[in-house]
This record gives C-alpha cells, structure tokens and sequence, in this order.
C-alpha cells in the first residue's frame, strides 16, 4: 500500500508499469538501464549526458536517501529526485 | 604591437610552442603536470578571465611549456573552466595534446578522447589511475584502443610515478590523427557542406563543425570573429535544419553516434572481474548516509574548529602576536625609533597607535596569518580527500529552504576562510541568480578566519548561551534573508547534480601547493589593505578628524546599540575591516568597558556588516556596480537594525544582569 502511494507521487506523467519505471522509484542495490530522459529539462539533461548518462547505459542505484545516488561506470553520480523523476528505465536480468 | 608587449609581459610562456593537459576534472591532471614539468612552475589567470592555469617548462623537452587546463567535463563547454581549456585548444601554437583519463571510468575517457582525436593534432591518451581500476577488477587492454584512434595510450599510476618515461617518450613520437567516425546521413551532409566553406581553422573543419552544430560557445565566437558574415549565415542555416530535424538535440544524435563507437571498443578492452568493495567504499557511503552523515560532517567540522580555531587561532597567534611581535619585536623597534628618529610625527607613523607596523603589519602577520594560514591548509586536505561535494549532498536540504543547492556550501565553507575570496569562488555556480543570493549571504552573515578567531575570543569570555544567541541569530539572519531573497530574484531554483569522487588519502604536496597559492594571493590582496586602513586612521587621527566622526556615530552607538561612546571608534574601523571592529570591541571587553550585553549585541552586530573593504571591490567586480553598492547599502542599516533590536530584547528578558 505505502509503496503504491510513494509510487504515484514520484512518477509524476510516466506511466509506471512492470517494465519501465521512474528512475527514483528504484530500490537501492538494483541495476537497470536508461531509457529515455526527455521529459527532462534540457540543460539538465545535457548536463547528465556528458557524465555519461545516456539512453542504453546502465546503471546501479547506490541510495534513494537523502538524494538519489547512481553509479555509472566506476563514477557516483548525485542528484535531487525532481531530476530522478524525469529519467525513465528498465530493470535488466541480474 | 603595443598590445602584443603586454602579453607578453603578464603571461611570458602563452607564447612560443606549447603542450595542454586535457582531461575530465579530477583525474590527476595536476599530478601528472608535477611529474612532466621542472620546479619553474608559474600559475597565472588565463589572459581575459579569472580562471587559473598553471605553466612550466618539460623536462624532457627544451624549450616547450606545459600547460594544465582547468578539467572539462565534455564540450560544448558550460563554463567558464571549460571554456579556458577550449580556447586553449583553439590557439594556433598548441603543438600536442596529453589527455588524462580516469581509467576506471573508461566510456567516459573515451568520449572526451574522439572530441579530442576529432581537432586532429598528435594526441596522447595516458590512463591514469590504473591502480584504482585494478583494485576495482578492472584490466584494460590497450591495443585495440590504440588501433581504433590512431594514438599511443599509455597506462600511468600518477602519484606513484608509473608511466611517466612512457609518456614522455610518446609526446616526442606523437602525429597528428585522423579521426572520423561516421555520423548519421544528414549530419555527415552538414559536415561536408561546412567543409566545403573551406576557411582556416585551428582545429580540423570538421571538429568545429561538430562544436558549431551543437551551440558551443566557444566556436560560436571564434566563427563570428574569423569567418566572413556569408559563411557564418550559411553556417546558422545548416544548424537550424538540423535542429528543426532533431527536436531531442542535435547534441543528442551525435553523442548516441559517439557511445556506439566506445561500446565495441570497450567490449573488446575491459574485463571486469568481480572485485571485494574495499573499507573505503563503505566510508564513502557512510559520508552521506541521512544518518551516519551528520555526526561525520560534525566530526570534521570539528577538527577543523581545533585546527583553525584553537591551534591556529589560540596557539600560534599567542606565540607570535604576544611572544613575538609584542614582547621582541615591537618593544625593539620602539626603542630603537625612539633613539634614531627625532620627528614624534614620523614615530606616530610607523610605530604609535596606528602605526604603520605596530597595527597595520603586526596584525596582518602575527593576527591574520596564522589563522588564514591553518584555514586554508585544512580546506586544502577537504578539498584533495573528495568530502566536499558530501557535503554539499548533505547540506542540499538547508539549502533548498533558501531557493539553493547544496552546491552553494562550498563558496560559504571557504568564506568562512576569506570572504573575499569566496566571492570569488561563486563562478563556480551555474546561474548568475545563485552567485548573487550567495555573494549576500557571504557578505552579510559568513563570518570570515580572522573575524571568527576575535568573536570566539569574545564570546568564551561571556559565556556559552552567549554563544547560542550569537550563532542563533546568524543563523536565523541567513535563512530569512536566503528566503527573501529567493523569492523577491527572478527564477527558478536549480536541483542539485553533482559527482561524488571516490575519497582519498590527500596527498600532501598537493594540498601545500594549494595553499601556497592561497597564501600568495592572500598576501598580495589582503595585506595591502591592511596597510591602507591603517594609514587613512592614521590621517585621520593626527588631523583630529577621528572624533568628529565619531561624534557622528555616536547616537547610533550609543542611543540604538547601547554602546559606550567609545565603541564607536571602533565601528569606524568596522568600514575598512569587519575585523578591525572586532578586535576594538574586543579590547574594550578585555579592559571592562563593555558588559556582557554590549559585548554580546557588538559582535553580532559586526559579524552582519560588511566584511572588507576588498570584498566591496571583489562583489563590484564580479557582481557589477549596481549589485554590489546596493547590497552595500543593505546590509550596513540592515546590521545595526537587527543589533539594537537584539540589545532591546535581550534587556526586556533581563539577560546578562
Ligand atoms: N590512486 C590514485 N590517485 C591519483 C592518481 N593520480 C592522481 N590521484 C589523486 O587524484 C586526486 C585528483 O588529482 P589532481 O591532480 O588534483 O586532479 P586534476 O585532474 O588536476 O583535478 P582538477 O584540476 O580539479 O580537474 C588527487 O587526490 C590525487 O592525489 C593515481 O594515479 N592513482
């Protein structure tokens, strides 16, 4: 039920489904892969991009908490959730 | 010809032949410019710009200067960092390119390399941090690397000085290369019908074609000053074709082009063995956990207070104020211009109340030094350890209340060493709305080293809930102000993005070379200041202009703050140094004419004034005349208000009697 809740309030447009989601509702530990980070405003998005963060990447979640931090490559990435929201992604077979 | 002498005077090494370092930020660069260059070693502003590079001969190379850019994190550029390191690029004397990558984070080396590769001068890749990749169960093969760009790629361990001969030597055999990945049809037609302008560039065509087609402003104004007006619109075109085509970005397209390249090259280079996650990485997780963080950030605000405040401050400012300069120093020289000069006016002048060297150097060097001196080299071991931007993530919430990110910690952290010169260091914030509302935040309630070393003093005399009321205020004073700021400047708030870099021992010459550059420019802004404020007391004094102005004063000091009228020569100072007020108010207390209360509502009121007179240079400077005198003219009323307020409330509840 909490879950569900936390869900809605931090998709925010993105229809969250079983095969893609927002990066932000990703459980610590978990590593997916970017798919599309449009809705994303664009000088953050090409702020992003040039660390790396691009569609097709993967990418392991490190922490939701006190702000979503990635891992990309060997680099760890922090960013607020309003951004995390806007980058969507699919969970890849581990 | 006249202009061309003074370059050549200010930056005597930008001309002749030269070599960058070129590199993500971070990665060693400046490790690596130690190992390649000699001790002639000259840091300078990038001509036109406030961005430091530092310059040195090789040593393997007669006669050829190395140069280490400011880290970029991809082009187009979006600072000004970044752009000092482009233009160097696109100087026509540039000879060779050394790029430094972390390979660790090989993908993101290798998209920096083919921009690089793309411009077409010899190229030399030196993947640095070989032993963290190792430690991390990376293996890099390099010949497939090499193969794919046409360059020699050289694995180094920077600080322990593997690879160093082999770069050396690569340097020497380097050609010029011939990148050219294939980019979708109608970028590739862009290209080519650029191409076919066929004007001089200093980078290949077709490189700065790319950078044109993706708005970066560097090319944007080298075409505007060296093509002709019917290129450039030709130019402006093709692009907005292009942009029309790609509503997601053109930049977008060219860099999916450029992240398939890599991934077969990676595939075939990088094996990745599971690896055990060292203590290290658990402590840096612990840096920013909502838990573990605060008590760490504590813990490390407080060595730094121990550092700073009682070793620097207590310690060695009794050594050498007292010891040295009060009980050797000024006693000797006071005799000695008391037998040698006969003129008492000349005495006045260099050793009396307001001397020359009994105020203006005595302060600087035995009060002011120690203190900066302990500031920055602690600053200096956050800096090189990788805990700064933790915590800026840790503090991104109190600044999000005041319409910031946690980025801004850093400029306030160092303004808490010399306000002026985190001034300085709000370039480092993307939006010119953030530099302002920092830049008041700095001037009006960051207390800076020397600053805080005196109100410390101050405050321990009083006693703790002194110290509660003065840091509750501050506090309460910045986040109101950071509130109405925020909401009276147009524009959005920025979220926080920042990379976390692994933490790391630092390394000691490093953080000395650091803080010797601080120090320099510390010397050569603050201490003639110093000795300004000094001479005009001085002028004032002998001329018996002082009292009349402090007449001035005195209904504000006396009728609103409830001060002694005596106080008020020491506000005078406040307007040279925030400090020197402090240090007035502090002798004041020290001889008991000040109570608890007077002392309590003084320091707060001097902690919210302006801090110098060359942080009013340094906000008029970056910030321009208008900003700059107009937060002048806020926070000199605005400080003596919220000190009379707080005399009156605190007297009302019966505090301190
Ligand atoms: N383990 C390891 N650490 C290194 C190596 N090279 C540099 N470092 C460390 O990495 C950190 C960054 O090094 P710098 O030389 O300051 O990096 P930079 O590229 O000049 O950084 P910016 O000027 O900020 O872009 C320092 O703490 C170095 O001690 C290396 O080969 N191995």
């Amino acid at each position: 039920m909490f879950h569900h809740r936390k869900r809605q309030r931090c998709a925010r447009g993105y229809e969250a489904n079983d095969h893609c989601l927002a990066l932000c509702q990703v459980a610590p530990g978990r590593e997916v892969k970017i798919r599309e980070m449009e809705r994303l405003h664009p000088p953050f998005r090409r702020h992003l991009h040039a660390y790396g963060l691009l569609p097709g990447r993967c990418i392991r979640v490190i922490t939701q908490q006190p702000v979503t931090i990635i891992q990309v490559e060997q680099m760890e990435l922090a960013f607020e959730k309003s951004v995390a929201e806007g980058i969507l992604v699919e969970p890849v077979n581990e | 010809m006249a202009a061309c002498h003074v370059v050549q005077q200010t930056h005597p090494y930008l001309n002749g032949h030269y070599i960058a370092l070129v590199g993500n930020p971070n990665v060693g660069k400046s490790v690596l410019f130690h190992r390649l260059t000699g001790q002639y070693v000259m840091v300078s502003n990038y001509p036109g710009t406030t961005v430091e590079v530092s310059q040195g001969r090789l040593r393997k190379m007669e006669g050829v200067t190395l140069i280490d850019t400011p880290g970029v994190v991809s082009f187009p550029s979006r600072s000004e960092d970044e752009q000092v390191t482009e233009r160097v690029l696109f100087n026509n004397d540039l000879r060779t390119v050394i790029q430094v990558g972390d390979a660790k984070n090989l993908r993101r080396t290798l998209h920096l390399t083919i921009q690089l590769a793309e411009m077409g001068l010899p190229l030399v890749l030196a993947l640095n941090m070989m032993d963290e990749a190792r430690m991390r169960g990376l293996e890099i093969r390099t010949e497939v690397m090499e193969r794919a760009f046409g360059i020699p790629i050289i694995q180094t361990v920077a600080t322990r000085g593997n690879g160093i001969e082999e770069v050396e030597r690569a340097i020497q055999s380097a050609r010029p290369v011939t990148l050219k990945i294939q980019y979708p049809p109608d970028i590739e037609q862009a290209l080519q019908a650029i191409e076919q302008m066929a004007f001089e560039s200093p980078i290949s065509i077709r490189s700065l074609s790319l950078l044109w087609l993706v708005q970066d402003p560097v090319c944007e104004i080298w075409v505007e000053e060296n093509t002709a007006n019917s290129i450039r619109e030709k130019m402006i075109e093709i692009r907005s074709g292009l942009m029309e085509k790609y509503p997601e970005g053109v930049d977008l397209v060219i860099q999916k082009s450029r992240e398939d390249f890599i991934a077969h090259l990676v595939q075939e280079s990088l094996q990745e063995t599971k690896s055990s996650t060292s203590s290290r990485i658990h402590l840096s997780h612990l840096t920013i956990h909502p838990v573990w963080g605060v008590p760490i950030l504590l813990m490390v605000l407080y060595a730094m207070y121990w550092f700073v405040g009682v070793f620097g401050a207590g310690t060695l400012v009794g050594l050498l104020e007292e010891r040295l300069f009060g009980e050797i120093i000024n006693p000797w020289l006071i005799g000695l211009s008391e037998k040698f000069i006969p003129w008492e006016m000349v005495r006045n002048f260099l050793v009396g109340e307001y001397g020359f060297w009994t105020m203006g150097m005595t302060y600087a060097l035995a009060l002011l030094l120690p203190i900066v001196l302990t500031f920055f080299i602690a600053f200096g071991i956050l800096e090189d350890s990788g805990y700064l931007p933790r915590v800026a993530v840790l503090s991104n919430r109190l600044f999000s209340a005041i319409g910031l990110n946690g980025q801004a910690v850093l400029p306030m952290v160092l303004g808490l060493g010399c306000v002026t010169m985190a001034t300085m260091t709000t370039r480092i914030l993307n939006r010119p709305r953030d530099r302002i509302l920092v830049t008041l935040l700095l001037a009006l309630a960051v207390p800076c080293s020397a600053q805080l070393g005196v109100v410390m003093g101050m405050l321990a005399a009083i006693s703790f809930s002194a110290t509660l009321i003065w840091g509750g205020v501050i506090f309460l004073v910045l986040m109101l102000v950071g509130w109405l700021a925020s909401k009276v400047l147009p524009g959005e708030r920025t979220p926080l993005i920042v990379e976390l870099p692994p933490l790391r021992m630092p390394v000691f010459t490093n953080v000395i070379f650091k803080t010797l550059a601080r120090l320099e420019w510390y010397i050569k802004e603050a201490v003639p200041l110093f000795l300004l404020g000094t001479v005009i007391l001085f002028v004032l004094d002998t001329l018996h202009l002082l009292p009349a102005l402090i007449e001035t004063l005195k209904p504000i000091v006396t009728g609103w703050l409830g001060l002694p009228p005596e106080a008020a020569s020491a506000l005078m100072m406040g307007f040279l140094r925030r400090d020197f007020a402090a240090t007035g108010f502090f002798v004041m207390q020290s001889q008991g004419h000040l109570s608890d209360l007077q002392a309590l509502v003084s320091i707060t009121t001097i902690t919210l004034f302006i801090p110098c007179i060359a942080s009013v240079f340094m906000m008029i400077k970056e910030r321009g005349w208008k900003i700059g005198l107009g937060m002048v003219a806020f926070i000199l009323p605005f400080s003596v208000l919220v000190g009379g307020f707080l005399m009156r409330l605190l007297s009302g509840l019966g505090w301190g009697s």
